[in-house]
């Protein structure tokens, strides 16, 4: 498990990427955050050239988050900065 | 920041020349020569925008690694931008498969010989959307993140969660 935090820019960002009801599920997975240890199922992981400042992490269907993660005097904690599709093109050359 | 790589939802390509070579009755090396044009006429139109897109997300993050200022303002529209090409690059692909249809019934009414010129010209016009759309996807996630890290949102609410070690989280990945 691991504490985490919207930021106030998310709901905004999220409402442009992603429909209703992948928002709310995406919701949901960051409830998995809290609750569950980081597993495979969430792909919690630092993103590659952001030396640890930036996080991603599953939200469900073909989205992911993008996690900062910052500091308090109870260790480090993520702010929910983004989210958007990401595994949109698996399979794109099943289509025909 | 410019915003001229902001795109229109105007179509990709315009695939009814699939159908319309097949009904000339020629040959089907003549055919695949009259696809290969107009193939390489929409590889070069796609790869051109995604390669710009891709070109200039690299540089903004290098500029924010450098340590340099990035101007957040156009962030906001050039992912916008970016979104905009793949959802046409996906509508794209979708209007290929339709005219790939049309052509392979026009071919096998009039023409078999040309199946697998069409066939042939399916899998280069798909391969050519799937490469490009990876671009496009990891160029506005490129966007994203230096987004993230440029206009850095201010927590909201209470904080959720139970503490946990995210060093030695982060340090199992090695």
């Amino acid at each position: 498990m691991a504490r985490w935090v919207k930021g106030d820019k998310y709901d905004k960002r999220a409402a442009k990427h992603l429909r209703l009801e992948d928002r709310r599920r995406a919701d949901r997975f960051l409830e998995k955050l809290s609750e569950t240890p980081p597993d495979t199922a969430l792909n919690l992981k630092p993103m590659e050239g952001h030396n640890g400042e930036l996080w991603e992490m599953k939200a469900g269907g073909q989205n992911r988050f993008i996690l900062r993660r910052v500091r308090d005097d109870q260790g480090g904690y993520f702010v929910v900065e983004d989210v958007g599709p990401h595994d949109i093109y698996k399979g794109y050359n099943k289509r025909r | 920041m410019a915003h001229a790589l902001e795109q229109s939802s105007a179509p990709v390509a315009d695939y009814g020349y699939l159908e319309a070579f097949t009904r000339q009755h020629r040959q089907a090396d003549d055919i695949r020569a009259l696809f290969k044009e107009h193939i390489d006429q929409t590889a070069t139109v796609i790869r051109d925008t995604s390669t710009n897109f891709k070109t200039v997300a690299q540089s903004v993050l290098d500029r924010c690694n450098a340590g340099e200022t990035v101007e957040c303002d156009g962030l906001d529209a050039l992912i916008d931008g970016v979104m905009t090409w793949e959802v046409a690059l996906a509508q794209d692909q979708d209007e290929l498969a339709r005219a790939l249809e049309i052509a392979e019934r026009a071919a096998r009414e009039e023409n078999p010989a040309v199946l697998p010129v069409i066939a042939e010209a399916g899998r280069h016009l798909t391969a050519i959307h799937a490469d490009n759309a990876e671009v496009c996807r990891d160029a506005r996630w490129m966007l994203m993140a230096v987004r993230a890290r440029c206009q850095p949102s201010a927590p909201v609410g209470p904080i959720q969660g139970q503490p946990m070690d995210l060093d030695a989280y982060e340090r199992s990945f090695g």
